[in-house]
């Protein structure tokens, strides 16, 4: 039975057409999976379906919730089926979330808005609807609030608000975007739970594959504003014959091969960490206390040897980005040393620390943060070039080499920041890295907030540079199968701890350690989406 | 550029044309007492009139409008100069530096520029200079805490993480990235701070710790009018219009500048 059809769909926003007629409908107790890339308008979907576009836009078409097109209800109407017969799901639960206001409250409040309940009655009810998510009333109090709460359980907080009033359609816009993979696995079971449960429509919005591959029945493939390719969902990209949807699968498989492990390197490491522990200091619970602190980094050791790439996989919190700065100088430890060729640049060895500067470089996430807006590229990528023996040096054929290297045009150094794609700046980030001729790049998760087809291709030209230059990569990531593509050996941090190191194919085919072994047990599984036709 | 800005541009250019110009030619010279003349209405000669010494209104305003822009302009650069390395020092360097800094410039806040006014006049004796010096450094902690909450963002960004991963030290940072990322913000708080520069030296000069007689000041002028309000009321509103006109001028400039270099309002577009 099909609960919502949209049919020929067209947002536009300025004269731009962000979809253009789209089509597509979910059926009771269905989950449908809108896939596509960033920009693709997935987003413009959802909330053209809730009415919440903003005035400018321009929306035409249909969209019928059980025979009932919402395009034409009044906003007063609207509002009532907001909540009450649609329930959404953002991707970051923080900003979702009214910070003054208990997660009860917040359930609550969305109960009363739809139904006559005093608020003593919709408090009981909310603390119901809480236990339903999983956050049970007795272990999360409901007058707990948001900055209390870890992000799956705020998430879970999301998905409450969302269900309270048992909506026909569940409309889920990246809802694990945000969280670390053994959450994220969770948060998807819970959907699947409430699904098969309750029977709502789902609608799940992602630009991961692995996770509609998990989680859909049908999907869909957005492509600039159009559905390129619907089906069902076992052996999807096997059977897809468009082809955007073809190379949408092609990206998300295509990682590239992962290094021959060479033999183990001998000799002095080129960067090593011996023993580092970093605190950070809490504010005092109440005047003249000792005052509280987190251990961030608990006695970590590591060791890397020129030309080899070693991933550090580890989720939010595992103290895996405040290595990084120790290693790249940027902070210093409470304890322990980082040498750099045998210097301690911690204890202010200025030589060993000018040394390292020059041949250790980083990449970091944001490709739009690492960037000054005020800076053309040629400028940035030249960033580094001030040590004396660069004085002489013709800086602009350097940059121009280093654009080029990294797969840009020598013109494009006199273009500003905010005329690159996501990718392109990355691709900068990675010229200015590489224009003193390092010996180590710092990799701190500088794939991850890029879309697949870019990913892959980002990896592969970072493969292509290692084998060009003998670079040694530091890879810190979140994602197992970045980490299995790129590095040789890998480290496993939990908890400002490394629990479990070794050669990349020992680790991730046979982990020791149990936290290593959720890690991998969490991972979304691609490969039924994209062989098992027949299931 | 949007329709306060050129409005608010055209003021201040016509106000700072005015006080550049009264700097070699006058209707009349300013200081020039006429007794016999005292007090005489507008007529073909004396545009806007005389005083009561008969020395020409126009003229006068025109001398007045130099101190003013003089006066705001001296303390906004004073202002500028100490309080913006001042803030951009303390959020890069957060910490003690930090704190020493910013509770110094919270120290300076306290202190009213009437206030420090008053002090440099029983030191140094009263002046136009120690009025400048008086706003300057009451623009201070203004600039050091404007330059301070711009610059933290800056501080934490990617971009400055990268440049000191680059080899690049504090100095340089501060000059090459946060500087050119906070002064959009900088020069609207500079505009805003100009029209308040107007209006403090006309009321220092007003209570007599500004502009000395016989140079003549708007603050000054409205002083001496309040005698012959009844006869002459004339005296007392021209120069508190040119005081209003001066500071509308100012303050659609500054309103104009955040609303055209607020890039906020770019992305939204």
């Amino acid at each position: 039975m099909t609960l919502l059809s949209v049919e020929n769909l067209h947002v536009g926003v300025g004269g731009r057409d962000i979809l253009r007629g789209i089509d597509f409908s979910v059926a009771r107790g269905e989950t449908l999976g809108l896939v596509g890339e960033s920009g693709s308008g997935k987003s413009m979907t959802a909330l053209a379906l809730m009415r919440l576009l903003p005035d400018a836009a321009m929306v035409r078409g249909h969209v019928r919730l059980a025979g009932k097109d919402l395009l034409a209800l009044d906003e007063t109407a609207m509002c009532a089926v907001r909540g009450g017969r649609i329930g959404m799901v953002f991707q970051e639960p923080m900003s979702a979330l009214d910070p003054l206001m208990s997660i009860g409250d917040q359930v609550a409040e969305g109960l009363r808005v739809h139904l006559p309940l005093g608020r003593r009655a919709a408090r009981e009810r909310a603390a119901a609807v809480l236990a339903r998510v999983g956050l049970d009333p007795a272990q999360i109090a409901p007058d707990r609030f948001p900055h209390e709460l870890s992000g799956g359980q705020r998430q879970r907080v999301v998905i409450a608000m969302a269900i309270a009033m048992r909506p026909d359609l569940l409309i889920a816009d990246e809802p694990t975007t945000a969280l670390d993979v053994t959450v994220q696995a969770q948060i998807l079971a819970l959907l699947k739970e409430i699904v098969r449960e309750d029977g709502p429509g789902l609608l799940l919005i992602s630009h991961d594959l692995a996770v509609i591959g998990a989680m859909a029945d049908r999907i869909a493939v957005l492509h600039r504003g159009e559905i390129v390719e619907t089906g069902r969902a076992p052996g999807f990209f096997r059977r897809a014959v468009h082809p955007r949807a073809r190379a949408l699968c092609a990206a998300a498989a295509a990682m590239p091969k992962a290094p021959p492990a060479g033999p183990v390197p001998e000799g002095p490491p080129l960067l090593a960490a011996e023993g580092l522990t970093r605190r950070y200091l809490l504010a005092r619970p109440y005047p003249f206390a000792r005052r509280p602190f987190r251990l961030a980094l608990d006695n970590v050791s590591l060791a890397i040897h020129a030309g080899e790439s070693v991933a550090l996989i580890g989720e939010s919190g595992s103290g895996k980005s405040t290595l990084a700065r120790l290693l790249l100088g940027l902070d210093r430890p409470d304890a322990g040393t980082v040498t750099y060729r045998g210097g301690d640049i911690a204890c202010a060895d200025a030589t060993a620390l000018r040394a390292m500067r020059r041949d250790v470089q980083a990449v970091f996430q944001d490709p739009f943060g690492s960037l000054d807006p005020r800076r053309r590229a040629g400028w940035i990528v030249a960033e580094p070039l001030h040590g004396p023996q660069d004085a002489g040096e013709d800086v602009r054929a350097r940059v121009a080499a280093a654009l080029e290297e990294v797969g840009l045009s020598a013109d494009d150094a006199d273009r500003y920041p905010h005329a690159f794609s996501g990718g392109q700046r990355q691709r900068i980030a990675l010229a200015r890295a590489l224009i003193t001729r390092p010996r180590l790049i710092v990799l701190d998760e500088a794939v991850s907030s890029l879309d697949m087809s870019i990913r892959a291709q980002i990896l592969a030209l970072l493969a292509d540079l290692r084998a060009r230059h003998g670079l040694a990569y530091l890879f810190i990531t979140h994602d197992l199968r970045v980490a299995e593509a790129v590095s040789t050996r890998v480290l496993v941090m939990h908890d400002g701890r490394v629990v479990e190191e070794g050669a990349s194919a020992d680790v991730l085919r046979a982990p020791r350690h149990p936290y290593t072994r959720a890690l991998l047990a969490s991972a979304p599984d691609l490969s039924a989406l994209l062989s098992a036709g027949n299931a | 550029m949007n329709g306060r800005l050129a409005c608010g541009f055209a003021i201040v250019s016509f106000v700072g044309f005015c006080a550049l110009l009264s700097l070699v030619w006058t209707p009349h010279d300013p200081l020039a007492l006429d007794i016999a003349n005292k007090l005489a209405p507008p007529d073909a000669a004396h545009w806007l009139g005389t005083d009561q010494l008969g020395r020409d209104l126009l003229s006068l305003i025109m001398r007045g409008a130099l101190a003013s822009v003089a006066v705001s302009f001296v303390a906004v650069t004073l202002g500028v100069t100490a309080g913006v390395p001042l803030g951009v020092l303390a959020a890069g360097r957060r910490g003690v530096t930090g704190d020493v800094v910013m509770r110094i410039s919270d120290f300076l806040f306290a202190f009213p520029a009437i206030i420090i006014a008053i002090l440099l006049r029983e030191t140094f004796g009263p002046g136009v200079t120690n009025a400048a010096v008086a706003i300057g450094l009451f623009n201070v902690p203004v600039f050091a805490r404007v330059a301070y909450g711009a610059a933290l963002p800056v501080w934490g960004s990617g971009y400055v993480m990268a440049a000191r991963v680059a080899g690049r030290r504090g100095l340089w940072i501060g000059c090459a990235h946060v500087l050119p990322n906070i002064a959009s913000t900088l020069i609207v708080q500079a505009t805003i701070q100009l029209s308040l520069g107007v209006l403090a030296e006309a009321s220092l000069s007003y209570v007599g710790l500004g502009v000395q007689p016989p140079q003549p000041s708007w603050g000054r002028m409205l002083f001496e009018a309040q005698t012959f309000m009844a006869i002459a009321p004339r005296l007392a509103v021209v120069p508190g219009l040119a005081i209003a006109v001066a500071v509308l001028g100012l303050s659609l400039t500054g309103e104009g500048l955040r609303r055209a270099l607020d890039p906020r309002r770019e992305e939204r577009r």
